[in-house]
């Protein structure tokens, strides 16, 4: 017993005589351009003597954790991964700390394209830095077109058309399109066709009018390539993965997935694809803006020597260097910097008809959900009603458009109070 | 030290763990459903009394995750006890030879010992439209493909019968080992009397074993309530919320996406007072039919 009094005692001075190593705790997804960046680690903490632990959750988990961190004042982390949808909620609550006040000055904050630092901004002051942003493209399969002597679609019609004329199950299916529930599953692939169509979430009031003639058309065409799709609950990665494995046509999703789809190992498709922005409705062309990013988390670094480590490894993960390596490893689409998007690696990397999708898709992409804390609930409630349409579609039993967005509008006008 | 002293003393570590893991976490929920708390707001929680308890009921997809948990217990219950009571006596009476007897039972223990969410994971690979093993054999006499779990109306069923796959077949091992215990003098007496297989069922062995399978009845009842994991891997509610049970309700309110933490709370507690009426009510009406 005295022995083991003796040993707990030495443990315990010995531990507090120690140097205090500082560590920043970072609430992430796990995202594949993180692996290649978590491999640089060892290189930030050689540097600073900072000690990086990452702890990753998938989408869904990873805003109910962050959120959950910061509302009960838990603060278990430093460092949160936040996005477009949740950072008004966050910044609104003061869980968030200005994130120019501890970025170091010679990581150059104004080096990100200016459009990405806005969407994490909340009244004008930046939270976030940007780690990667992304937009449509419409991808296709330039071999099936030939054969069957179809051209590129640019308008919603056309685009049917095509889906329509390749559509050819078990085989090949038209398209896949997200239809799992949630507000940054279906409602977020949805989105887009809402304001091509020319309808919008809210008036310029505020209230929600999502169930106006021109959105239940944009259902309507929807469901459309919902019923020419593998399955009526795609998530993204089902979409991509039927995609990449030569199962589907022609699809409209995020640039990002660029990356897999010209990979070899990961895909059949490098050299049979044809690119373009998103086919135009009624009211053009439109695409979706996302912008993730890293702030430093109000509760979790609570003193001065915390933010300013969170703020140091910000700047390190998101530095001009970084970026570039991020480009040569494969992953050049997950990036912010304007400069990374000009460089001499960045155009070596990508076919030029692709990175000529890109330039035009910057010129359509807006913020097609509404920056409101109650967004994500009101997105979900919106969720559910687009998959029971989708569902019952498929599955060939009766369903009403009108009175499910009916249904969400009215759910959306209790969840803001009005 | 006393006796009585000591009794107590040896009583403090079970209720030590008791308040740690029960009593305390109970009772922190009672207090959360009592008050205001949303994860999205920062101001401080308020006390509204009952509020959150009266709103669940003009919640139209309260009210429909409490059917779909009713329809998803009486489903696999009734289900798996069918089950248990049409092969069990089946193979009991066509199966002789002791060894292959053993292995029928160990062939259907085998679905209950694979962990909930493994078991999940297979059946939904098997279901799929277009890889599935089951659309496969349909495409052998040219049907389908069908679509099960992404089907409104086919999803809960096709859930259930996973249920009833795992569990039925457990409760068909153990119904196996209670028919062996039958006494032989009855049935010989009985088969003297001229007694088909049929009536020797229904008037002898049913009879007997009904009464040793209640408590079966209530284990499946306990486990059908906590099916959480198995439906969050198979649909996570969907489609839409037509299999969408009030645990998984509550989880997508409170921690899930919408963080209405007092909300969800709120519908635990429901969920526990309603499972202790509804077990109480079937364990007296079960006990006096047993007595009569």
């Amino acid at each position: 017993m005295r022995k083991l009094t003796i040993i707990a005692l030495v443990v315990l001075f010995a531990g507090a005589h120690a140097q205090p190593q500082q560590v920043v705790e970072v609430l992430a997804q796990p995202r594949p351009e993180w692996e290649v960046m978590e491999r640089l680690f060892p290189e930030f903490e050689r540097e600073t003597g900072i000690r990086v632990d990452i702890t990753y959750f998938a989408e869904l988990e990873r805003r109910s954790r962050s959120r959950l961190d910061a509302a009960s004042g838990a603060g278990q982390f430093h460092v949160y991964y936040i996005d477009e949808a949740n950072i008004a909620e966050f910044a609104a609550n003061d869980w968030l700390v200005p994130i120019r006040d501890y970025y170091p000055e010679e990581y150059d904050f104004d080096g990100f394209a200016q459009a990405l630092v806005d969407v994490l901004s909340y009244d004008g002051t930046p939270y976030a830095a940007p780690i990667t942003k992304e937009g449509d493209i419409m991808f296709y399969r330039q071999d099936l077109l030939d054969e069957h002597g179809l051209a590129a679609p640019t308008t919603l019609d056309e685009y049917l058309e095509v889906v329509r004329t390749l559509h050819d199950p078990p085989r090949l299916y038209g398209t896949g399109t997200r239809g799992l529930r949630g507000s940054g599953m279906n409602v977020w692939r949805f989105s887009p066709y809402l304001h091509a169509f020319g309808g919008r979430y809210f008036d310029d009031e505020g209230n929600p009018v999502f169930n106006s003639p021109e959105a239940v058309e944009a259902v309507e065409y929807y469901i459309e390539l919902v019923l020419h799709s593998p399955s009526p609950t795609m998530s993204w990665s089902d979409v991509m993965d039927a995609f990449a494995a030569g199962r589907i046509g022609i699809v409209t999703f995020a640039d990002l997935k660029m990356d897999t789809l010209q990979d070899p190992e990961r895909s059949i498709l490098p050299g049979l694809m044809g690119f373009d922005i998103p086919p135009a409705g009624p009211e053009g062309s439109v695409s979706n803006t996302s912008v993730h990013g890293l702030a430093i988390s109000a509760p979790g670094a609570a003193t001065e020597a915390e933010r300013e480590a969170a703020g140091r490894f910000i700047a390190w993960f998101t530095s001009q260097e970084n970026e570039l390596r991020k480009v040569t490893a494969g992953w050049g689409l997950t990036n912010a910097r304007t400069a990374t998007f000009e460089s001499d690696e960045f155009e070596a990397a990508y076919p030029a008809e692709f990175a000529e999708a890109m330039s035009g898709m910057l010129e359509v992409q807006r913020l097609t959900i509404a920056q409101i804390p109650q967004w994500g609930e009101i997105g979900d409630y919106l969720g559910i009603r687009l998959e029971e349409l989708f569902t019952a579609a498929y599955s060939g039993q009766p369903y009403d458009v009108q009175a499910a967005l009916d249904d969400a509008v009215e759910h959306a006008r209790q969840a803001l109070g009005r | 030290m006393s006796r009585r002293s000591f009794f107590y003393v040896f009583l403090i570590p079970t209720f030590v763990v008791l308040f740690a893991f029960a009593l305390y976490p109970l009772s922190t929920a009672i207090y959360y459903s009592l008050h205001d708390w949303d994860l999205r707001r920062a101001d401080p929680m308020t006390f509204i009394g009952l509020g959150n308890y009266l709103g669940m009921f003009q919640d139209a997809r309260f009210l429909n995750s409490l059917r779909v948990s009713g329809l998803f217990l009486v489903g696999t219950v009734v289900g798996s006890m069918l089950v248990a009571f049409v092969v069990a006596p089946f193979v009991h009476e066509t199966v002789r030879s002791a060894t292959v007897r053993s292995l029928c039972l160990f062939a259907f223990i085998l679905p209950a010992v694979l962990p909930r969410v493994g078991a999940a994971y297979m059946w939904r690979l098997m279901y799929d439209p277009s890889i599935g093993v089951i659309n496969y054999l349909f495409s052998l006499v040219n049907l389908g493909p069908f679509i099960f779990l992404q089907n409104p109306r086919l999803a809960l069923p096709s859930i259930v019968v996973i249920d009833v796959w795992q569990w039925g077949f457990l409760l068909t091992a153990l119904v196996m080992i209670l028919l062996r215990e039958v006494p032989t003098e009855v049935i010989e007496a009985a088969r003297l009397d001229g007694a088909s297989t049929l009536e020797l069922y229904l008037r002898i062995m049913y009879p007997l074993i009904l009464p040793l399978s209640v408590p079966l009845v209530f284990v499946k009842m306990m486990e059908s309530l906590r099916s959480f994991d198995f439906i969050f891997v198979l649909t996570a509610g969907g489609p839409g919320t037509a299999t969408e049970t009030l645990d998984m309700y509550a989880y997508w309110q409170g921690l899930g996406t919408a963080g209405r933490v007092s909300y969800a709370a709120a519908m635990s507690i429901f969920m526990l007072i309603l499972s202790i009426v509804f077990v109480t009510i079937a364990w007296k009406a079960l006990r006096r039919w047993h007595e009569s």
